[in-house]
């Protein structure tokens, strides 16, 4: 009984770790070419799922996030750990599908304004009436940082999370070059009065 | 050392397992998904003895480009716009340009807080460019277009090619044969200037 358990054991190991396959020896080109072919495969695959799930890096054009972002030349390094809105927090540059262009593959950055159930400003301010508006469950609120030259849900409306790509972590140069991180430029209204209080002691 | 789980063999078992992983992904997101209707919203096109049994259907979902070539009637799946992490399956209504006249039969089905937001629209709704409006066949319990208004087209996940399970209507598209009962007036799907790119 143990000789053929361990003959089905030997088996499944020759099965796991195979000899190189016969082609190599006979078709030594043709395997070169399988190798290449099932190399790029890997490459294509693994580059895919990394790009849309891990980080990517693209050029971004347009005038509606003057100054953070310039109108044109910047290159942007985007974490899609942030897709859905997971992790988010106000004042986060996100990427998001465009809600008329987005099925043919435009996409767009905007600053995050409002989270689900937040109150925001549905207008510019100082335009029209100031009418507050509470951001709806599963939606989101995005402006741009150039207020006069960006179309954003003050024209479009709250868009759902689900449209949200991820979030950008750094920009640079071509090649990298001038690398800084886009850190929040937000803070607590808490760490403003914590300084003044040390300066007056 | 045993000689069966040699550090080769467990280099390619973790090869293989990591392969099959990534191509799984890969194929989900891009080329096929399965998902099962869970809920009455679809029925009877869908799930018709989830009441009864519990029985779910199973469908299979075209992921590459679904909002192309899109017909009214088509069942699509998207993102919910009120719980991201949710999937929803609902039937094309209208397609961007088309009038759609709310369906009254829905309101009385709604409970008062609902039927408030189905009365903003006034009774029938423009879909706007890059957008759908989508229903459940239900009308009896269906959170969709009627509810949050149409939707991006860029939401749309898949669109649904065939059931799958159960066994017995594997292949088929039952939902063709259904006619909606809210009235569409058609329309041809115009981007408004100023979100021109």
């Amino acid at each position: 009984m143990s000789s053929r358990l361990s003959y089905y054991l030997q088996r499944s190991v020759r099965f796991l770790s195979p000899a190189p396959p016969v082609i190599a020896n006979r078709y030594p080109r043709l395997h070169y070419v399988l190798r290449v072919t099932e190399a790029a495969g890997y490459f294509l695959l693994f580059g895919h799922l990394f790009l849309t799930y891990g980080f990517s890096y693209t050029g971004t054009w347009g005038l509606s996030m003057l100054p953070s972002i310039a109108s044109s030349g910047d290159f942007v390094l985007i974490s899609k750990f942030y897709r859905h809105g997971r992790g988010l927090e106000i004042g986060d540059l996100v990427t998001y599908k465009h809600p008329y262009h987005g099925d043919q593959g435009v996409y767009g950055i905007k600053r995050l304004v409002g989270l689900p159930g937040d109150f925001v400003l549905r207008d510019s301010p100082g335009a029209k009436e100031g009418v507050m508006i509470q951001v709806p469950q599963g939606h989101c609120w995005i402006v741009g940082d150039n207020l006069p030259l960006s179309r954003d849900s003050r024209m479009f409306g709250p868009i759902p999370l689900g449209l949200i790509t991820g979030k950008v972590i750094a920009k640079s140069q071509l090649f990298g070059r001038d690398f800084e991180w886009m850190k929040n430029p937000l803070q607590d209204v808490a760490d403003d009065m914590h300084d003044e209080e040390d300066e007056t002691l | 050392m045993s000689p069966i789980l040699t550090g080769r063999v467990l280099y390619q078992c973790a090869k293989t397992s990591i392969f099959t992983t990534a191509v799984a992904i890969f194929a989900n997101d891009n080329l096929f998904e399965i998902v099962s209707i869970s809920g009455m919203s679809m029925t009877p096109a869908l799930s018709p003895d989830h009441n009864t049994s519990g029985t779910q259907d199973w469908i299979v979902l075209w992921k590459m480009q679904p909002t192309n070539n899109i017909k009214r009637g088509d069942i699509v799946s998207y993102l919910s716009p009120h719980d991201v992490d949710k999937i929803v399956v609902k039937r094309v209504i209208g397609l961007d340009g088309d009038t759609v006249l709310l369906d009254q039969r829905r309101r009385s089905a709604m409970p008062p807080e609902k039927q408030r937001g189905w009365d903003s629209w006034g009774g029938k709704c423009v879909v706007p460019y890059g957008h759908l409006w989508v229903e459940g066949d239900h009308w009896r319990g269906s959170l969709d277009s009627n509810h949050y208004g149409p939707i991006p087209k860029s939401l749309i996940d898949g669109r649904a090619l065939g059931l799958v399970w159960p066994w017995s209507r594997f292949g088929q598209t039952p939902w063709t044969q259904y006619r909606s009962k809210t009235r569409v007036i058609e329309g041809i799907a115009v981007c408004p200037k100023e979100w021109e790119l």
